[in-house]
């Protein structure tokens, strides 16, 4: 596959899912994003917790 | 992340404030530094590292303040030094000040105090800003772990090619090519998933609860499992390394070097044959489950097709008459011969009953693709045959030749454990030992991954029970959604891991031969498995034998790796307008302090002309000795900016007390 092709794939991937957990997704991405730079990410599922209470009610 | 200015002020042997300016020219990226042993190469990689990661490589690493400086200082009097890198990342431009300060005691010592940061950036509308956490920030433009890729000792690169480099690699891969982030997005979710599963758990009946109970104790033994699999895995790991270690000591014995090397080369051809042979049985898997069908419906083809052919014969299928040119008939009320047809009448009722023996349309569409497909099974069912009898030959040929090579391995064995000298006999039974042990070790690893296995399932399957019991209440609910939605997410990002993965695989095992093949005179070949462990080989008739490289060899080979993966992340940057949120990509500069040390000059000269295509921009140190005419020929069309490491000594300079350097722009002699 090449760039296009795996851009169109993960593109799929991410609309089979629900508006909710397309929302999930892209924070939980971001947040892991913002502790990439550590290598044991503290506090990690304590964010990962609080996106997911934000966006499934 | 492109580096503008680097300031040296009294760091090490760096006299005053001194100033490189590194080139940003696209064509002309080069900067190069030029200077002997000892005048301050490797202090200036040390001074990158250590303004921005608090770290450097350098010998006496306390001794920060240049000592010219120290000593021309009144006692009590304060000294600082200071390393500040300027750089450019993605629109953003970043002022990186490490500084240490210093009090002269009055026995001369310097009393130091701890070393500080600052950081300053102006973002894309011209504001300035001052991160809280500045190294934080440094950690997410170049992650510590990728550091030593970017800003290498030529001379020491070599190590990832050696297998203690696999894990650094393999980190480095992860975090540049976006996998990293993947995969701790999907161990979390996994982790949250099971806190909301016990939300759900604790609010629900008492079915719910058992239910829980059951899958935290599958969730206990799999995690024992999965240690006792690590341990095991750790033993394998140290087996290897001493099988390679007793394996290089018998080649290194002139007694055992030749039978050594083939059995080298032996092993080499047994682990192809044994790869070739789990591909020959998948292939048989695969054709038996997917169409093994063939093998036993003999008998219902050929009574599907004495029916097809009998109805055929009666002409009841197809029909000569068609049920729409009847209903044509009818519906005009005409017969063919002319006749009005009056419902009611004696014609009507005869045309009629012909309707009757003509035939649907379904029908016949039915009858012509049920004959097509008897047709197709008839054809397959040979195909079928004679696919099999041919991976079953490739197979017993496999096997035959795995013998052969076990066979003459087993006699080299035999014979290098019965030689006369004791050394090379000692090593020779050490090294059945540990294969022995190593089967063993490995045969444990596959029995414990099977009992994880059989346990997930039976995890799974509490966990779908649990699923189909009805919430108790909201709560519950909630907590079952909740927990729905982690799955789905962590699902996703596994299959994205998956496809990103592979494409990295490929991305990768495609620039880095490209790279390679530049490089290197001799024609070898570079290949890097789903480990991101890299192997070259030389290709012998159908095998492909490991290379053993030379220090200047793996050298060039890690240089490859390291052009390859900054040549995607600049790839991936270039083409994603919308930047991915776990893959943005980025240029990176690459730092080298004698790349050329362990060349040859053939191989001195190719690298010298890959490496103005390895990155968007490259700063290289090098001594004159290095410089030879043929690398100058390769770089110097490309060479942006010149410095001269200008060294003082009062061994070959009287007029100066202490030895310090200056930095002069442009090539001094």
């Amino acid at each position: 596959m090449n760039a296009d092709e795996i851009k169109v794939k993960v593109r799929e991937l991410l609309q089979q899912l629900s508006k909710d957990d397309q929302t999930l997704f892209a924070k939980a991405i971001r947040a892991e994003q913002d502790k990439l730079h550590m290598g044991n990410p503290y506090g990690i599922i304590d964010d990962l917790e609080a996106i997911v209470r934000g966006v499934v009610k | 992340m492109i580096l503008d200015v680097l300031t040296l002020h009294n760091f090490r042997q760096y006299y005053g404030t001194q100033k490189i300016y590194f080139s940003q020219d696209k064509i002309r990226n080069i900067t190069v530094i030029h200077g002997e042993n000892g005048s301050g190469k490797t202090a200036l990689l040390g001074a990158l590292g250590w303004c921005l990661f608090g770290e450097s490589n350098l010998p006496d690493k306390e001794d920060i303040i240049c000592e010219r400086a120290a000593a021309e200082a009144a006692p009590g009097a304060e000294l600082e030094a200071y390393i500040k890198v300027q750089f450019k990342d993605d629109a953003k431009s970043y002022f990186v000040t490490r500084r240490v300060r210093a009090r002269k005691r009055n026995n001369g010592e310097l009393e130091y105090s701890p070393a500080t940061m600052e950081l300053e950036y102006i973002d894309e509308t011209g504001e300035t800003k001052a991160p809280k956490n500045p190294q934080d920030t440094i950690d997410q433009i170049i992650p510590a772990d990728l550091r030593s890729y970017f800003f290498f000792d030529g001379e020491r690169i070599d190590n990832l090619t050696k297998k203690e480099g696999v894990k650094d690699i393999r980190k480095a891969i992860k975090i540049m090519m976006g996998l990293e982030i993947l995969e701790r997005g999907e161990k979390h979710l996994e982790q949250l998933r099971k806190t909301f599963r016990d939300e759900s758990v604790r609010s629900g009946s008492t079915q719910a609860q058992d239910l829980g109970k059951d899958i935290r104790d599958l969730e206990s033994q799999i995690t024992a499992k999965d240690s006792e699999r690590d341990n095991l895995l750790k033993n394998g790991e140290a087996l290897d390394n001493t099988l390679t270690q007793v394996r290089d000591q018998l080649r290194s014995l002139e007694d055992s070097r030749e039978a050594q090397t083939r059995k080298d080369e032996l092993l080499a051809i047994e682990q192809q044959i044994k790869g070739k042979i789990t591909e020959v049985r998948k292939k048989l898997r695969t054709s038996a489950s997917k169409r093994g069908y063939l093998a036993f419906c003999a008998d219902l083809i050929e009574s599907t097709r004495t029916t097809l052919n009998d109805k055929r014969e009666k002409n009841e299928i197809p029909s000569g008459l068609k049920q729409q040119f009847v209903d044509d008939l009818l519906d005009r009320g005409e017969c063919i011969c002319g006749t009005t047809l009056t419902p009611g009448t004696g014609a009507h009722d005869c045309v009629s009953a012909w309707r009757k023996r003509a035939s649907s349309k379904e029908l016949e569409d039915a009858f012509i693709e049920l004959t097509g497909d008897v047709k197709v099974l008839e054809q397959d069912r040979p195909r079928l045959f004679e696919e099999l009898q041919r991976l079953q030959g490739e197979k017993v040929a496999f096997h035959q030749s795995l013998k052969e090579t076990q066979e003459e391995l087993s006699q080299l064995k035999a014979q290098l454990e019965g030689r006369d000298v004791e050394e090379v006999a000692a090593l020779a039974r050490r090294e059945r030992e540990l294969e022995d042990l190593r089967r063993d070790t490995y045969q444990a690893i596959g029995r414990v991954q099977g009992e994880m296995d059989s346990l997930e399932t039976h995890k799974k399957k509490k966990e779908g029970a649990l699923k189909d019991l009805k919430a108790q209440d909201a709560k519950a609910e909630l907590a079952r959604r909740r927990m729905t939605s982690c799955e789905n997410v962590k699902n996703t990002i596994g299959s994205i891991l998956e496809v990103q993965s592979a494409y990295v695989q490929d991305r990768l095992q495609e620039k880095i031969s490209d790279v390679y093949s530049k490089m290197l005179r001799k024609g070898y070949e570079v290949v890097i498995d789903e480990n991101y462990m890299l192997s070259v080989f030389k290709v012998m008739g159908e095998h492909r034998l490991p290379v053993r490289m030379s220090q200047g060899e793996r050298q060039i080979t890690s240089l490859a790796f390291i052009g390859a993966l900054v040549d995607i992340a600049r790839e991936q940057y270039e083409r994603e307008k919308e930047r991915s949120v776990y893959f943005k990509g980025g240029y990176y500069p690459i730092v080298m302090d004698s790349p050329f040390g362990q060349l040859d000059e053939d191989h001195q000269e190719r690298i010298a002309s890959g490496i103005p295509g390895l990155a968007q921009q490259i700063i290289v140190m090098v001594s004159s000795s290095q410089w030879s005419e043929s690398v100058a020929k390769g770089m110097q069309p490309f060479v942006g900016r010149e410095y001269t490491l200008d060294y003082k000594s009062p061994e070959v300079d009287r007029s100066t007390q202490f030895e310090y350097t200056a930095v002069k722009e442009g090539k001094h002699a």
